[in-house]
């Protein structure tokens, strides 16, 4: 019986049981009934609390950041470009197929994957792109954005011999060829990115750096092995890769959306909603 | 006496005015959030998910839930079977872990979704009402269910030996001593049952070995290792098989039987332990299909329909490429 109680359980065929404390928003001709028979009957409100249960926070979410959007995105071209961009990269996924892709996804029509789906994620992601335009010194200042190359050693004083060598970046490239095992492009990273702790605890100051070149110590890992690295691009000019970077960041997505909500008095009353929407994020209702 | 139905009231109503404090209506539709110059509204959002498709999901999903409510609604039995689980699960746990038991126990719940062991509970039950469900559709239906089962699963009666070792890799002298008694002793007139009995180390050997009824579903490799299952499914009717090296042992497999009339006895009382219950991932949808819905509109029946029928389209599927 344990077998058959748990098989149930993994197949997820068992979903939430509707909760103890209703919601007390209620759906219009919420006692009409949706199906029955003699012994069954499934109440519009029943479905509607059943689906607020899994997507409610969410959905309300969504709804209002998308009604920010259309008041704060007034360029339409704007918009329709990017969801091209997304329908491009998706449709990329599975041979320049989208509706392929959408099936993927669990939608049989294409055009309804791009109305629930892509749309409102565009909207979004354009919100946020516009915040951190507006505000690029400081978002780049809070989430240490820079970009770097960087060469492992064992030694410190080896560490130190490559960074008496590294005269130029033809030079770094050159040291990073003869170490290339231990070397790499980290790219463009924030203070959220996959990053060793010793890396991360000294991102802001690396952040800050105003010329290109070999930042002037050795970094000592968290594994006892030394980082020699080679900054680059450190006058932020490339910000269209600097807002894309940001605007992907899911802390900054939370924080961004979070300014946006408070901007327009974002309300919740329902309190099982309300509390749907904290457990999502502490930076979304005052 | 007047007083303190007085206080009562007082709070009946205090409980009734909190509880609708927080409501906001526009137009007479319920208000769910608001942005400056905008509301949220209740019906936009039920308007938005039931349509999409993960609504339609939703919908197929909540309803086969309510239908498992209806009809098979939560009984003390249920109840206590939930608790005996938990029970053994935390007896487990305790056995295995001692004083960080409860430790292990929560990080286990969570990492499953489950807020809580009252949680789990609630969990529990519901899969025992689903157990009901289905176990009334495999009575109903017991002939055709069994066929398809017979057929797709290969199930045999099986008993087995087992020489229990510390390492099978490296047996001891004594271990090795009483695998080859066993090898012996079946070259003998005793018979495979009767040498079970007094020689296998396995729980099974108060039943002479006899596993009873078993097929792909019923999880051999977790108890015996990979190897001994498949000689248990692979062996046939009438063979004992040479000494296999198990995870704890060494096993000797005896087919009792694959007569579909014989095994069709076996299984013919149906309890939550029939294999007839969870051999077939798609029973939930067969068995939602005998009931007689009637739907609010086309849209909704076309729904719920599509969905049983994808599934059930599917089901013919895997059993054709068989």
């Amino acid at each position: 019986m344990k077998k058959l109680v748990l098989l149930l359980m993994c197949a997820g065929l068992l979903t939430a049981c509707s909760s103890s404390s209703s919601y007390s928003t209620q759906v219009s001709d919420g006692d009409s009934v949706l199906v029955s028979d003699s012994t069954l009957k499934v109440t519009k409100q029943g479905f509607y609390e059943y689906l607020m249960d899994s997507y409610g926070g969410n959905e309300v979410l969504v709804e209002a950041l998308t009604k920010i959007a259309d008041i704060e995105l007034t360029d339409e071209d704007e918009l329709n470009d990017l969801v091209e961009e997304i329908k491009t990269e998706y449709a990329s996924y599975t041979d320049d197929d989208l509706s392929t892709y959408a099936s993927y996804m669990g939608y049989d029509d294409v055009d309804e994957y791009v109305d629930e789906i892509i749309v409102p994620s565009a909207k979004q992601e354009l919100l946020r792109k516009h915040y951190i335009s507006d505000n690029l010194e400081d978002m780049i200042e809070e989430y240490c954005v820079c970009s770097f190359k960087k060469i492992v050693v064992e030694k410190e004083s080896e560490a130190l011999n490559i960074i008496s060598e590294a005269t130029d970046e033809d030079a770094f490239d050159t040291l990073m060829e003869d170490y290339s095992d231990d070397a790499e492009d980290a790219g463009m990273v924030t203070k959220n990115s996959t990053l060793d702790d010793n890396l991360v605890d000294i991102l802001d100051d690396l952040s800050a750096v105003e010329e290109d070149g070999v930042y002037s110590s050795a970094i000592k890992l968290s594994d006892d092995t030394y980082a020699v690295v080679y900054l680059y691009d450190t006058d932020h000019s490339n910000t269209d890769d600097i807002i894309d970077t940001l605007s992907s960041d899911s802390d900054v997505q939370e924080y961004v959306e979070g300014i946006y909500l408070k901007k327009y008095n974002f309300d919740v009353y329902d309190s099982k909603i309300k509390a749907a929407i904290e457990e999502i994020s502490d930076q979304y209702l005052d | 006496m007047k007083q303190k139905k007085l206080i009562g009231l007082a709070l009946a109503c205090l409980l009734v005015l909190s509880g609708c404090s927080g409501t906001v209506k526009d137009d007479g539709k319920y208000v769910v959030a608001s942005i400056d110059g905008a509301n949220v509204y209740a019906d936009d959002i039920y308007d938005e998910l039931a349509t999409s498709t993960t609504g339609k999901q939703m919908l197929f999903s909540y309803v086969l839930d309510q239908l498992v409510q209806a009809y098979y609604p939560v009984t003390s039995d249920m109840e206590t079977s939930a608790d005996e689980i938990i029970e053994e699960i935390e007896d487990e746990y305790d056995s295995y872990y001692g004083d960080s038991a409860e430790e292990y126990l929560e990080s286990a719940l969570s990492s499953n979704g489950y807020e809580s062991m009252d949680d789990y509970r609630e969990s529990l039950i519901q899969s025992l009402q689903y157990a009901e469900f289905l176990k009334q559709y495999v009575k109903d239906n017991f002939d055709e269910v069994f066929d398809d089962y017979y057929d797709y699963e290969s199930p045999r009666i099986v008993s087995i030996i087992k020489v229990a070792m510390d390492d099978p890799t490296a047996p001891s002298d004594e271990e090795s001593e009483a695998l080859e008694e066993v090898e012996s002793l079946l070259d003998t007139d005793k018979t495979f049952g009767e040498i079970a009995a007094d020689y296998s180390d396995d729980d099974t050997a108060s039943a002479k070995g006899n596993l009873g009824v078993v097929d792909s579903t019923s999880d051999l490799a977790d108890t015996y290792g990979d190897d001994v299952e498949t000689a248990i499914l692979e062996i046939e009717e009438g063979e004992v098989s040479e000494a296999i090296q198990g995870d704890d042992g060494y096993y000797f497999i005896y087919c009792t039987s694959t007569d579909k009339d014989t095994i069709k006895a076996e299984l013919e009382v149906i309890d939550l332990d029939s294999p007839l219950l969870v051999y077939d991932d798609y029973m939930v949808y067969l068995a939602l299909s005998t009931y007689e819905l009637t739907y609010a509109d086309d849209d909704i029946q076309e729904t719920i329909e599509d969905i049983l029928n994808e599934n059930l389209e599917y089901r013919d599927e895997l059993r054709e490429e068989e």
